[in-house]
């Protein structure tokens, strides 16, 4: 229902269904703004809980160059990113 | 960026092992703790968090959800820390580096060369009188001026450079040394006179009338021999007077009354020496000139907080130097061919 009336006046997704951002530079940084909680982390895989789903980021030599209570960066050599 | 201002701000390294890191960042998140250039490697995790941020991260560790080193404050704020105990240290080298900074803007020093027949005493009394003074400041001091001033006060200095080095004044200078007569020698009539009170010794007149003989007590000023050949008629009365230039060498004997005091400015270099070098450097520029020296009467003795070295030296030289005739023997001589 929130959905619909979101969709059909066009309004920002993230801020009113708290939906996740990901900005992506290339393959070097990630920054996911809007998430829950981080559930994994290692150098190779960083797996996050956003509001209604995980997202797994996949890469090579991984590192988060900041974390606050809003959003985060990684940057290394990105090369996947799956919702599960 | 962060980088910077974790610098400016102070951090420290927190390292993670054997344990959930991933639920101890979001318990540190959850308490606004924001966490910087987080590693992961096989057995541990290591991020940077903000030096007041660090009581957050205590606490949390108290949880024992991992292992948790932190490691000593860096940054800024972390030199602070570590040498708070010797601030005043601290305080006592900014107090130097600015002193140091306000008294090199200064000039401390005034230092010559090649002066030899101006004292230094002098030198900086003149300077003194015209507002250059040790310990005023640099930007005030312009060399141009300085160099005019001196060059219109002495006029034995034909050459001067003065120059700013650190905070010390130099002047270069270049005395004249063959000691040239003010007076410049124009084409025309001049007669020879006497440069000192002397007793003529010999001489030997080439052109010009001699108005002295050997053996005579001159003064200073006297003529010597004029720049005037009289032409007598057969009566032998002189009928014409003609301007001729006077040439002539007249050797005689004359005093030099050397008199010269230095202060005693340190404890390693003694007046006394410096004195008897300028001494010595004075009798080779007489004996460089041709003078000889017959006779020397001159001592060196212990005056007020320096030395004085005084005394007449008799030489035998070259006295005769030429002088423009004066305006008022010009008009006697037109008068008299006149009539």
């Amino acid at each position: 229902m929130k959905e619909t009336i979101v969709n059909s006046l066009n309004l920002p997704k993230d801020v009113m269904l708290g939906a996740s951002t990901i900005h992506l530079t290339g393959h070097y940084t990630v920054v996911v703004e809007n998430f829950d909680c981080i559930l994994d982390y290692d150098s190779e895989s960083i797996l996050i809980k956003t509001k209604d789903s995980k997202i797994k980021i996949c890469g090579k030599s991984m590192e988060m160059d900041y974390l606050s209570d809003y959003d985060f960066k990684v940057s290394g050599r990105i090369s996947q990113i799956t919702f599960i | 960026m962060n980088k910077i201002l974790l610098l400016c701000k102070g951090y420290y390294i927190v390292t993670l092992t054997q344990g959930q890191y991933g639920r101890f960042i979001n318990i540190c998140r959850n308490n606004s703790v924001k966490i910087f250039f987080v590693k992961s490697r096989e057995d541990e995790c290591t991020f940077l968090v903000a030096y007041s941020d660090i009581e957050v991260i205590k606490r949390v560790s108290e949880k024992g959800i991992c292992r948790v080193k932190i490691s000593k404050c860096q940054g800024i704020t972390g030199i602070i820390k570590k040498y708070n105990d010797r601030m005043f240290f601290a305080i006592g080298g900014i107090i130097f580096v600015i002193m140091l900074y306000l008294m090199q803007l200064h000039m401390w020093s005034i230092e010559f060369d090649g002066n030899l027949m101006c004292r230094d005493e002098n030198i900086i009394d003149t300077l003194k009188e015209n507002g250059v003074y040790n310990g005023m400041p640099i930007k005030d001091i312009h060399c141009d001026e300085i160099e005019k001033l001196l060059r219109k006060e002495y006029n034995l200095i034909t050459w001067i450079s003065a120059e700013i080095q650190g905070t010390k004044l130099i002047l270069h200078i270049k005395e004249n040394e063959d000691e040239t007569p003010d007076e410049t020698i124009e084409e025309g009539y001049y007669d020879i006179i006497a440069a000192h009170d002397s007793v003529i010794k010999d001489m030997v007149t080439i052109s010009g009338t001699p108005e002295i003989i050997p053996g005579k007590v001159v003064k200073k000023g006297d003529v010597l021999v004029r720049g005037e050949l009289d032409i007598y008629n057969d009566n032998l009365e002189v009928q014409a007077v003609h301007d001729v230039i006077p040439k002539a060498y007249i050797n005689g004997e004359y005093c030099y009354n050397y008199d010269e005091y230095m202060k005693d400015f340190s404890e390693n270099v003694s007046s006394k020496d410096i004195l008897y070098d300028k001494y010595n450097h004075f009798l080779f520029k007489l004996k460089e000139k041709g003078i000889q020296i017959i006779q020397k009467d001159v001592k060196i003795e212990k005056a007020d907080h320096g030395y004085r070295i005084h005394g007449n030296i008799k030489v035998y030289g070259e006295i005769g130097i030429k002088r423009k005739k004066l305006a008022s023997d010009r008009e006697d001589i037109i008068q008299d061919e006149c009539n």
